[in-house]
């Protein structure tokens, strides 16, 4: 018999052996059969094969990458220092707001003396104002003082600041008061058309919340976004425009371009349609200027500029979404955030990818019924909610 | 932190291959504890898997600095976003694959990944032996590692990373599926081929296979 050939093997041998070695690393069906018969034919031979298993086992490693314990011991530091750091920063912020709203109140009550400053600059009043996320789609907010909020009805109304008051689709509906920031809370399923009082206007885009000043004064133009905004600024060289979200700043002079920088996301996104934009961001503030059709993108601290078609970033304005490559997953929570529906989904569908377009006009169902002729996908629509299945 | 000192140290003998040497009782309870959000059970977790994270970068090509940095970057997502995970291998596999997607970003520099976005030559995968010199003499050494290279050496990138995964990570076909981007019958179909392709190399073994069964009747 074959099995012969291992008369006299030592256990170093079969160490050395090729069949004895692929055995060792896949412990393939027909291997095991073929040693298991080995050794139960020469049961001399098992003392050696068994020395051999446990040699391979002890001896011999595959990709032996590995730390030493105090050099994990050091990364581990490391990483924990970061994490107190990161919650320092975050504590930082609610310290911040706490300490600008007794601020708020003391510059109240000398309000009346003073003339109209602003006396919270526009980061401390967005702190100091915080407004939780609402889940839920609802009416549109729009806060024309600290006192006096509108809630409006229509899907997509027009609001406008001009020079005697601001009007919500031609209505007049309150008095400009100059000295104050106004606050407009986009829902999710909801958009807006907003000019403000220095003729720049702004497509806002569901999801979103806009703060700004009801005149700006000063030497600059300053508002704060959390979501999307299509800007079309006007060019006024003495007083650059200036949009703040939570991790960048855009500067302008005369410009369209589209931000977006959704909280929950964690990322910012910034598409220049025509003029120039400086972009600062990141603890080191480092800057960035970006040309027509470029996009920035920033994430995680790491910064990327890249050339796009700026039609396919800012087509939501006219009601049309693009995909291109999108990750099924992401184009869901675009989908539900711009239809304020809420929608479920499977994790396995985050490795598909899709590009096209979706009219938004249509209804979301409809919208999702398309997509099963192309992905292996099912849809229920129960109790409000839609529920994506993979096949 | 005794016990979990205690835990560490005989997790450290045995690099190469996950031995549960820490008894699966105690695992559990220190990962019931992580799911709380327990601060020392992440602590023990980022110990307990660090190296696997290591080698696997390395063996993607990687160099030291930017996998350590990307092993930091995972465990800070972890630790802020604390999603829920089915069991400690479940966790080791979610660490392994972000480790890859974050090592693919910082190549490509680019903002998303998934696994299915990394191309098959991506990275350059690669299997190292290395013999201890404690028990095998030098020139056995010698031999026995040259044999083990000839048997890896004709696998390709993406054969070896399969093969690395399924038998030294020990990661289940499904979780391969989804590190490799690929669907599960084709990363089974990897693994096979490997072993056929070094099957291939000997030419003794497949008639012996067939005496062998043609007498035993298995």
């Amino acid at each position: 018999m074959e099995t012969n050939k291992y008369q006299g093997y030592r256990d170093i041998d079969f160490l050395k052996d090729e069949d004895f070695l692929r055995w060792s690393l896949f412990k393939d069906e027909d291997d095991n059969t073929y040693w298991k018969n080995v050794m139960k034919e020469n049961p001399e031979l098992n003392p050696s094969i068994e020395k051999a298993i446990s040699l391979y086992n002890t001896q011999i490693r595959l990709n032996d990458y590995f730390l030493t314990p105090d050099v994990i011991e050091t990364h581990h530091n490391i990483f924990f220092q970061r994490v107190w750091q990161h919650k320092k920063r975050r504590n930082l912020y609610l310290w911040l707001s706490a300490a600008a709203s007794l601020l708020l109140l003391f510059t109240i009550s000398q309000v009346y003396k003073h003339t109209e400053k602003q006396n919270l600059s526009l980061l401390e009043f967005v702190k100091a104002n915080p407004f939780s996320e609402d889940s839920s789609s609802g009416e549109i907010q729009l806060f024309v003082s600290s006192e006096k909020m509108i809630k409006i009805e229509e899907k997509e109304p027009s609001i406008s600041y001009d020079p005697d008051s601001i009007r919500i689709t031609g209505e007049s509906v309150a008095e400009v008061n100059t000295s104050e920031y106004s606050q407009l809370i986009i829902p999710k399923g909801k958009r807006s058309r907003l000019t403000l009082s220095d003729g720049t206007t702004l497509h806002v885009n569901s999801g979103t919340r806009v703060v700004y000043p009801n005149r700006f004064t000063g030497n600059r133009r300053e508002i704060y976004v959390n979501g999307e905004v299509f800007l079309d600024v006007l060019p006024d060289p003495d007083k650059p425009f200036i949009v703040k979200t939570n991790d960048a700043d855009v500067r302008v002079l005369g410009t369209k371009f589209n931000v977006r920088a959704y909280e929950e996301d964690h990322e910012t996104q910034i598409v220049l349609a025509t003029g120039a934009v400086r972009i600062t961001s990141g603890r080191n503030r480092s800057k960035t200027e970006l040309t027509p059709s470029q996009m920035y993108y920033y994430k995680d601290g790491q910064t990327w500029v890249t050339k796009v078609e700026v039609e396919k970033y800012i087509s939501w304005i006219h009601g049309i979404l693009y995909a291109e490559d999108e990750r099924l997953d992401v184009l869901m929570t675009k989908l539900s955030r711009y239809y304020g529906e809420e929608i479920i989904y499977d994790d396995s569908i985050e490795t598909q990818r899709c590009s096209g377009k979706v009219d938004l006009k249509v209804d979301l169902g409809e919208v999702l019924n398309g997509l099963t002729f192309s992905f292996p996908i099912e849809i229920e629509h129960e109790n409000g909610v839609y529920k994506v299945r993979t096949k | 932190m005794f016990i979990f000192g205690a835990l560490i140290e005989d997790r450290w003998f045995n690099q190469n291959v996950l031995f549960m040497n820490v008894a699966s009782g105690k695992l559990s309870i220190i990962f019931a504890k992580l799911q709380k959000g327990d601060e020392e059970a992440f602590s023990f977790f980022y110990r307990y898997f660090i190296n696997d994270m290591y080698a696997y970068g390395k063996s993607l090509g990687v160099e030291d600095g930017a996998v350590m940095d990307a092993i930091q970057d995972v465990f800070l997502k972890i630790f802020f976003n604390k999603p829920q995970f089915n069991s400690v291998a479940h966790l080791k596999f979610f660490l392994l694959k972000s480790l890859k997607n974050k090592l693919y970003d910082f190549l490509k520099h680019k903002p998303f990944s998934s696994t299915t976005d990394i191309q098959d030559d991506a990275f350059n995968f690669s299997i190292k032996t290395t013999i201890l010199d404690e028990i095998i003499e030098a020139e056995d050494r010698a031999i026995v590692q040259e044999k083990v290279e000839k048997l890896l050496s004709s696998l390709s990138p993406l054969q070896k990373e399969a093969v690395y995964l399924r038998y030294i990570q020990e990661l289940e076909y499904a979780q391969l599926s989804e590190i490799m981007g690929k669907n599960e019958t084709s990363v089974r179909k990897l693994v096979s081929q490997a072993i056929n392709k070094i099957r291939k190399e000997n030419t003794t073994l497949p008639s012996l296979i067939l005496i062998t069964l043609l007498f035993t009747g298995f």
